[in-house]
This record gives structure tokens, sequence and C-alpha cells, in this order.
């Protein structure tokens, strides 16, 4: 199918999407609480927005989500990397990380909330554990694929030390893995963002919880898409990002 | 005349376990300075190992191996080229001219102007820029031996680093490596399973063989420089043949 075709069909198909939404609703066979009318989102958006409770909800929960995949991410990677490179504490972290590893991140809000209080650290952290696991995976395998012949190239040419071999091979030779491990964990990141701010700290989930409380479902919508938007604009950037760093990789 | 490389009942191999498994026993081996030699034998009978020991990567099990590359300022005493041209994908051509030249205390400036005047030698001046990628297999072969070149080594190790090129470029690679080896006097120590490509090229031609290995033969080849491929040589590459199969002999009884 050509370009344009592709694009004309994903289009309609949105619009007959939203059609039939909307007039399910109009014509009573739904209650326009439950589902509430494609046209009534754009106003509720007008109003969060002049309100300016839209910008300090999206302020607060990217601040959030910034400093959970600044954390995970970075500690995520340095972990894998390290283990993968150091047999013994590969052995030693194994059994360690098949009992964290499935915990999944909103198992840790009580702790969350005793470690750090109802506060922002407390949603970072739960933001940040199910980045980080991705992270440490990722990179773990990404250094142990390292081919060795490249390893033994460094050897031969005098970068047998072991921050010349991780600077000069490991790091470029696992970057594309690592790389995509990274945007895995941009998405992962957006999902949990709401989940960390439900139990009251401000930030867009606790105004979904808020606006279903009063039944305000289009205000809902409108948050819900405030985090597609936002994540296909971090996503876009960081295939921007990757593309620029992983230029010598494009064929 | 002064020794580059010494070998005395030197056998190599690895431990499994308790026990250690001897691929090359009881080799004696000398290169002289400026010395082309080439070490011929079948695939899997221990070449590899033995470059590996002479690099400094793989201690020996028993004998004596002296490597008496000068180390000199701002220079690597032994380069290797491999099999593959084992070019990093992530950097650019002349980065990767430069690898072997990082950590020796040169500046940037002279990095590059040392990987721009060996790009030009190979005869890839214009294509510092080009990734790995967009080389052929004989450009990125050339690379290979230019990076190797680039640390002004005193002794050259080559493993196989032909053997994955067409007819034609390995030719025309062949020809090129004993015009660098001529204007650079350095010692070459080249492995291979080809008689024929060793004879052409080395002063000297070994021959490996049996389980563990040795030298079961060696060959100076007197043939007057420059060689054609056709006349000269041919009665040292007959001898050669002939001590193979008796090799082949010797190892299937």
């Amino acid at each position: 199918m050509s370009r344009r075709r592709h694009l004309a069909y994903a289009a309609a198909g949105l619009a007959a999407f939203l059609a039939l939404w909307e007039a399910l609703s109009k014509s009573g066979l739904m209650q326009a609480t439950l589902v509430p009318p494609p046209s009534s989102v754009p106003a509720a958006f007008v109003e969060e927005l002049t309100s300016g409770i839209w910008l300090q909800m999206v302020g607060e929960s990217l601040r959030h989500y910034a400093a959970g995949l600044i954390l995970g991410s970075a500690f995520g990677v340095a972990a894998g990397v390290a283990v993968a490179r150091m047999p013994r504490l590969e052995a030693a972290q194994a059994w360690i990380a098949r009992v964290l590893r499935p915990i999944p991140p909103l198992a840790w809000i009580p702790f969350a909330i005793i470690w750090f209080g109802v506060s922002e650290t407390a949603a970072t952290f739960i933001i940040s554990i199910g980045i980080f696991w991705i992270n440490y995976y990722t990179a773990l395998g990404a250094v142990q694929a390292v081919d060795r012949r490249l390893l033994e190239l460094a050897d031969a040419f005098g970068h047998e030390r072991a921050w010349a071999r991780l600077t000069k091979i490991i790091l470029p030779a696992s970057a594309p893995a690592i790389l995509s491990g990274l945007r895995t964990g941009i998405g992962q990141g957006w999902m949990t963002v709401v989940a960390a701010e439900i139990f009251g700290i401000s930030g867009i989930g606790q105004r979904m919880i808020e606006a279903s409380g009063l039944l305000a479902t289009n205000v809902v919508i409108v948050y819900m898409l405030t985090i597609s938007a936002l994540y296909g604009l971090t996503d876009f950037g960081f295939v921007l990002v990757r593309n620029r760093v992983l230029a010598w990789q494009r064929s | 005349m002064a020794t580059v490389v010494e070998a005395q009942g030197l056998t190599l191999g690895y431990r499994e376990g308790a026990h250690e498994v001897r691929v090359l026993e009881g080799f004696d081996l000398s290169v002289a300075r400026g010395e082309f030699v080439a070490i011929v034998g079948a695939s899997g009978v221990g070449k590899s190992t033995l470059l590996r020991a002479i690099m400094g990567l793989a201690r020996p099990l028993a004998g004596r191996l002296t490597v008496e590359a000068r180390e000199q300022p701002q220079r690597r005493p032994v380069a290797m080229v491999f099999q593959d041209p084992r070019l990093l994908p992530w950097r650019r051509v002349a980065a990767n001219l430069a690898f072997g030249l990082e950590g020796l205390g040169l500046t940037r400036r002279q990095r590059r102007e040392r990987a721009e005047r060996l790009l030009a030698r190979v005869g890839l001046a214009d294509y510092g820029q080009r990734w790995p990628r967009q080389l052929s297999g004989g450009q990125q072969s050339r690379v290979g031996l230019a990076r190797a070149l680039a640390v002004e080594p005193d002794l050259l190790l080559m493993d196989e680093p032909f053997a994955a090129l067409d007819a034609i470029t390995r030719r025309a690679m062949q020809d090129e490596l004993l015009r660098l080896w001529r204007d650079s006097g350095i010692s070459v120590l080249f492995v291979t399973h080809d008689i024929d490509e060793a004879v052409y090229l080395a002063d000297r031609v070994v021959l490996l063989g049996g389980s563990p290995a040795h030298a079961m033969g060696h060959y100076p080849i007197d043939a007057p420089r420059p060689r054609r491929r056709d006349g000269d040589a041919l009665g040292h590459i007959e001898r050669i043949k002939h001590g193979l199969s008796k090799a082949f002999e010797l190892a299937d009884a």
C-alpha cells in the first residue's frame, strides 16, 4: 500500500471510530457519564487549560516522570553493565534478581509511603523501579553479547585495561541494545506515572481520580490523551537522539 | 642477525580442569629482523594460538618464547592483522585507523596526521570519513592492514589476512603488503594455509603439522624479488607440498 493510501485509511479509521462513539453516546444507548461523547472532550480540555490546572498537573507529573526515568535508567544500565563484566557479581545477584524482578512497581507503594511518606520522592521511586529492571536486563544481556573478537582486537592494540575496554569496545558495541532498553523504559515510565500518583501525590494521576469521583469522565479522557501525547513526544525526541548516536548503523 | 622472535621447545595450549590440552608442542622458530616468515598449516593446527602467544595474550605451557621487539615511545612493538578486517563499525575509517594510536601519548592532531598518511599509503586517502560498512571487503582489509602499520611496529603478525578475499583482490593485497614491507623494513610473521601465497611472499616458510603441532620443515625461499607468480617459486611449492603430504601421512598413521 502506498504511503498516501495508508495515511488515508488511518485517518478514515479514526474518524469512523469517533463518529460511532459520538453517535452511541448521543443516541442515549450509552450513558453520557459512562461514555462521554468525544465532542465534549475539547471543551473540557480548554477548561482545564484556562484554569491553569492542566499545566500544573503536567508539570508535576513530568517532574516525577523525569526523575524516575533518569534514576531508573542510570542505575539500571550501570548495574547491568557492571554485573555483566564481573562473573562473581553475576553469580551473587542471580537469586536476588529472581526474587525482586517479578514484583510489580505498584506493589512497592506501601514501602514507598513508609520510607518516603506521601511525597514526590515516593512517586519517583515507584516510577524508577519498573524502568530499572528493563534497563538492567537489557544492559546485562547486551554487554554479555559483545563480540569476543572485538575484545581480542582491543587486547592486540594495547587497550587491555578495563576502562579502555569499556569505553572503546563494550559500551559502543552494546549501545544499540542499551538504547532500545532505554526506549522501552520511556514507555514503561508513563504507564506507572498515573499509578504512582493515585495515592495522593499531585499530578495527572491524582487529577484523574478526582475527576472520576465527580463523574467528569470527559476530564479523565483529557488526561488519558495528555499521557498519550506526552509519551509520543518523549519517544519521538528519543528516537531523534538515538538515530544520531547510531548513525553508523543505518544502511 | 638480530632476531625478533625466538621460540625454543615452545608448548602452547590450554588447561581444561586438571589436564592440559596441548595445541603446539616443542616448536622452534626464529624470525630475524626484517625477515618475512610464513607459517603454513591446515586449519585448526594451532597457528592462531601461536600468534596469540607472541602477542603476549597467552602464556606458554612450556619452553621459551622471546619477542625482542623494541618498546619505543609513540609506537607499539607488535601489531596484528586478523583474518577478518575486524573494524569497529561505530568508528569512521580514519578513527578505526587511529584505534591503536590511542594511549600512546600522541596528540589528537598527531593521531589524525598519522592515520591520514597510512590511509594514503593503502590507497584510501579519500575514505577517512566513511563508515566501514560503506567499504568493500578488499578496502576493509586494507584498513585493517593500515591500522596495524599505523602503530609503526617492529613485528607484524598476520593471521590468514587475505583468506576471505576474492582471488583478484587477494593478489592486489599481497603485492601491496610486499611493497609496504619493503618500504618499512619491519619483520612479518604471516600465517596462511595457502602454500602458493606463502612461497610468493616469504623469505622462509615453516610447515606446521602433527598433533600436537610442531615445525615439520623449514623451507628457505631463495627466489629473487620481485617474484613471478608462475615461474621462480614452483620448485619450492612442490617441495613444500611434498612435505605437507608427508605430514598428513604421519598424522594419519
